[in-house]
């Protein structure tokens, strides 16, 4: 039975000029932004290789110099491109893709692609997931609005009704007709989205299957919406304006308010104040150039006390490398102060997007969809992280050539090539998925509560359906007031 | 025709949705107003500490010169020597800076000058903005009217013509001696009036508390932004009289209308952008970054040798004890690496700038684009601007260095007079470009009136029945 509704809501929704014209819309739109992820995402790869050698060569050349000297032309470390980048970029193009690591600084990532962006970034960019997460929604409601409240239009809901079929099984054959046509675009977009994967590397299967059921939980969960609104309104035209209105709340409207919302609760600092909060502190201790002050003293005493010398001169190895690497482990704790506030403030802003997900299904699909696709905040700041604690071993082991091999020469000493071959190179192993699910729970647990949400209340609105509009609509404008 | 307005006025003023959408509309101008303002604040904020800072540090320059010029204290003690005193170059808000954040919070409005700055490193900062909010956007004005104000436009008039047919009452209404072209007319020039009104009374009203309109061009930014509020209404409600006109059911008009808004407003704008960054591909920051580094490490092994070049060429300049060596060093080796940097710098800015000139050639393409850059170009925070005041702080670098050269070559410390006069950069800004302003109001217009057009075209094969 359920089959037989499908098969005959399937037909009629296909034979549509208007789903036909969106449906090749959306799907042409679908292939291009996964060819343009996969032109972008492969030369942002092979940008990186190159980058990365360049960087090594340059490193390796330098010549001869002071450890600090070194410490300080630094290195770069470049953000590996996640393969699902492809589909979702998400903050990518607002987070930098380099950080310079140098002595005495934790640098936050630099080259934003939004710096070197046209004014039109401000409308979004063109990715499978933008599609898949604002377009998808309203071809389901454009294809979904008519189906109970036409019938009821036209009289056939009664008759369906007479005839002693079961509400709940009309329903699930409409859903099931709805997803079938809709399957049109999305089976295709799948289709190529793997097959571009295929052309970056290896396809991370877990997260793909993942993403696969996210989406499909999120189309869920309009569609059951969309056809609960149906079978309620009282006209078709109602049911249309209701969804509409739906549309642009939860995907325009409540996303940027919540941004707003938590840079209110959340305040990122502005660079003035970071800096000026680190520098601050950093004054109060060891200045790694300037080794005369307290702090300076006290380590003084503290090393002629271990060496048991009673003069600088007379200690075995350089008093300078020791203090410059004394300022590093204080640098340290300020900068894990720092940074880690930063980031808590990040991380606070994404959980209050993640409870705005409760009043908007497209921030929980965003949120999850990102994080899978490794391209969210947390990713990022998982790469920061590890490349602060690679700038640690690095001023680490420069400082300690420094110490060991300086002897009287202290800033004059210079190394060569060989301590620059010999130092800890970066390499970047990224989480496993299991890392990254964990703080998207909520996310996940609202894409099913939707869902589950959105079933019931179809299951609701069918068992109480009426067969015939009870009351002539008022002249008038539904609007959007009524959906939000 | 009289009575044909007089009767749809009370039709809409009744209409409880039509008030509950327009209410609506301008409770959220409002909150979008206040946003924008609190962006405001925290730039201004953030510009008067780096004012103060400048203020600060001309007066360390002033007592250090005066104590080396009174002996009481050695040059090398200075903390401010022509190499290390500096100026931060600012980008002021523009007045209406509140009512479009636009690119606002991603460009830089600061860049610190001095004899040790090179100019490829001018406009590279670090930046700490939340990468979620960027994502989003701001909820500012600029977003309300771009966005959400053709939606409201479409909500009070998707069906004007339609209800009434559907309803049976079109017919009765036309056995009036009335015209249907008058009839759609009024209704939309009826509802059209009382949105549009609205829009320029609330968000006017609004903008007043936030627009600093005693500054210089206030009033005209202020007027502007309104008159390019009123002309992109002015779009979308006879883009709305043409579908009605096409003679439809109103479902079907909801769905052709959300179908252009997403077209015009999502669709054309992004494609724009993948046109115009496809005709002029950036170069690679990255390869840029490792040219940079790889000049950075070679003119720092020649570095020593620069100088004695330099210093063969103006014998004049060699100083007596060359006790700032490092500084003039570190010179010569900036020189020298923006002078082999800069075909590769220059390439990346004629890109970025032949980019930006594509947007603003097609940027009639669709009047959402049209609208959003008149928009940040009145509010001031728009590509152009900035690209001007790079331009403006480049050469107030270039000044810098001829005013500082000589102290810095002959190793001499700051002189009393010197630390009084050193250069302040102002940013030289002509009023916002009439010409783009009011090319950008007549396209509006234009395609206002060309589907407005369009519609009355269509009317003449309307079928009442």
């Amino acid at each position: 039975m359920i089959g037989i509704i499908a098969k005959k809501e399937w037909t009629e929704i296909v034979r549509e000029s208007r789903f036909r014209w969106s449906a090749g819309a959306v799907l042409l739109l679908l292939v291009v932004a996964v060819v343009s992820g996969v032109v972008g995402t492969r030369r942002a790869a092979s940008e990186r290789a190159a980058a990365t050698q360049a960087d090594e060569r340059e490193w390796v050349s330098q010549g001869a110099r002071n450890p600090h000297g070194a410490a300080h032309f630094g290195m770069y470390a470049f953000k590996p491109v996640s393969p699902l980048g492809v589909l979702d970029r998400g903050v990518e193009t607002f987070t930098g893709n380099a950080i310079w690591i140098e002595a005495h600084y934790q640098n936050p990532a630099q080259f934003r692609a939004a710096d070197d962006a046209t004014s039109m970034i401000r409308f979004g960019e063109l990715t499978a997931a933008t599609v898949l997460q604002t377009l998808v929604p309203l071809l389901i409601i454009v294809v979904a609005f008519p189906l109970f409240a036409r019938e009821r239009e036209s009289g056939t809901l009664r008759q369906l009704l007479s005839i002693g079929i079961s509400p709940a099984r009309l329903a699930a054959g409409k859903v099931v007709g709805a997803l079938a046509a809709l399957a049109c675009v999305v089976v295709p977009a799948i289709a190529t989205g793997v097959a571009a994967l295929s052309f970056t590397g290896e396809i991370p299967i877990a997260r793909l299957l993942t993403l696969t059921l996210a989406y499909a939980a999120y189309f869920l969960a309009i569609t059951a919406v969309a056809i609960a609104v149906s079978a309620r309104a009282s006209s078709s035209r109602a049911a249309l304006v209701t969804l509409l209105g739906f549309w642009i709340v939860t995907t325009f409207v409540i996303p940027r308010a919540a941004a707003d919302l938590g840079e209110r609760v959340h305040p990122t600092p502005t660079d003035r104040q970071f800096w000026a909060a680190v520098n601050e502190d950093t004054a109060k201790g060891i200045d790694g150039h300037n080794p005369a002050d307290a702090r300076g003293k006290a380590l003084e005493a503290r090393v002629l006390q271990q060496y048991g010398v009673s003069s600088l001169d007379q200690l075995p190895v350089s008093f300078e490398g020791i203090a410059l690497q004394e300022g590093e482990e204080y640098g340290n704790r300020v900068f894990d102060k720092h940074f880690h506030a930063l980031w808590r403030g990040f991380d606070g802003q994404a959980r209050l997007q993640r409870i705005a997900g409760l009043l908007s299904p497209y921030l929980a699909i965003r949120d999850v969809s990102m994080t899978v696709a490794r391209t969210d905040v947390r990713h990022h700041m998982h790469f920061a992280q590890s490349v602060e604690q690679f700038r640690r071993d690095l001023q680490r082991y420069l400082n300690g050539d420094f110490t060991q091999n300086a002897g009287a020469a202290g800033f004059g000493y210079k190394a060569g090539e060989s301590v620059w071959r010999n130092a800890p190179r970066f390499s970047y192993e990224p989480p496993a998925l299991r890392w990254s699910l964990v703080p998207i729970a909520t996310s996940l647990a609202l894409l099913v509560a939707w869902m589950a949400g959105a079933a019931w209340l179809l299951f609701r609105s069918v068992a109480t359906i009426r067969p015939r509009a009870t009351q002539t609509e008022t002249p008038g404008i539904a609007t959007l007031s009524e959906a939000a | 025709m009289n009575a044909l307005v007089r009767h749809e006025s009370r039709l809409m003023l009744r209409d409880r949705a039509f008030i509950a959408s327009t209410l609506l509309f301008a409770v959220l101008a409002v909150f979008a107003v206040m946003n924008g303002a609190r962006w405001l604040e925290q730039r201004r904020n953030s510009v008067a500490l780096e004012r103060a800072q400048n203020a600060q540090l001309s007066a360390t320059a002033r007592t250090e010169a005066d104590a080396i010029a009174s002996g009481s204290m050695q040059p090398a003690g200075a903390t401010v020597t022509p190499y290390r005193v500096a100026h931060r170059a600012l980008l002021e808000p523009a007045p209406a800076a509140a009512l479009a954040v636009a690119r606002g919070d991603l460009d830089p409005f600061m860049s610190r000058v001095s004899m040790a700055t090179a100019l490829h490193k001018l406009f590279t900062q670090w930046q700490l903005s939340s990468p979620l909010t960027l994502l989003a956007g701001r909820f500012d004005l600029a977003f309300l009217i771009v966005y959400l104000f053709p939606l409201l436009i479409i909500a009070v008039t998707y069906n004007v013509l339609s209800s009434e047919r559907e309803q049976g009452t079109l017919v009765m209404v036309l056995s009036q001696p009335v015209r249907l072209r008058s009839l759609l007319a009024a209704k939309i020039g009826v509802r059209g009036a009382a949105v549009l009104v609205t829009a320029v009374v609330v968000t006017g009203a609004a903008s007043l508390f936030v627009v600093d309109v005693s500054a210089r061009g206030g009033w005209t930014a202020l007027a502007m932004w309104l008159a390019a509020t009123v002309l992109y209404g002015a779009f979308w409600f006879g883009l709305s009289l043409w579908i009605n006109a096409a003679g439809r059911s109103s479902a079907t008009n909801a769905v052709a209308l959300v179908t252009l808004w997403v077209a015009l407003v999502i669709v054309v704008p992004v494609a724009l952008n993948v046109v115009a960054t496809t005709m002029h591909p950036l170069p690679s920051r990255l390869a840029l970054l490792q040219s940079t580094r790889a000049i950075d490490n070679e003119t720092s092994r020649a570095a020593t040798k620069l100088l004695d070049r330099f210093y063969h060429d103006h014998p004049e300049l060699v100083p007596e004890a060359d006790r700032t060596h490092f500084s003039r060093t570190g010179y010569v080796m900036r020189l020298e690496q923006e002078r082999r940097l800069l075909p590769e710098t220059a390439a990346f800015e004629r890109q970025l700038r032949a980019q930006q000139s594509a947007i603003d050639r097609y940027r009639f393409a669709s009047p959402a684009v049209l609208t959003s850059e008149l928009l940040a170009r009145i509010a001031g925070n728009d590509r152009t601007r900035f690209l001007a005041w790079q331009d403006s702080v480049r050469t107030f670098v270039l000044h810098w260095r001829e005013r500082f050269l000589s102290d810095l070559y002959l190793g001499r410390p700051l002189t009393p007079n010197a630390a009084r006069t050193i250069p302040e950069f102002r940013f030289a800004e002509g009023r916002i470009a009439i010409t783009h302003v009011s090319e950008s109001l007549a396209g509006l217009l234009v395609l206002a009136m060309l589907v407005a057009a369009a519609g009355f075209f269509a009317l003449r094969r309307y079928s009442i029945a």
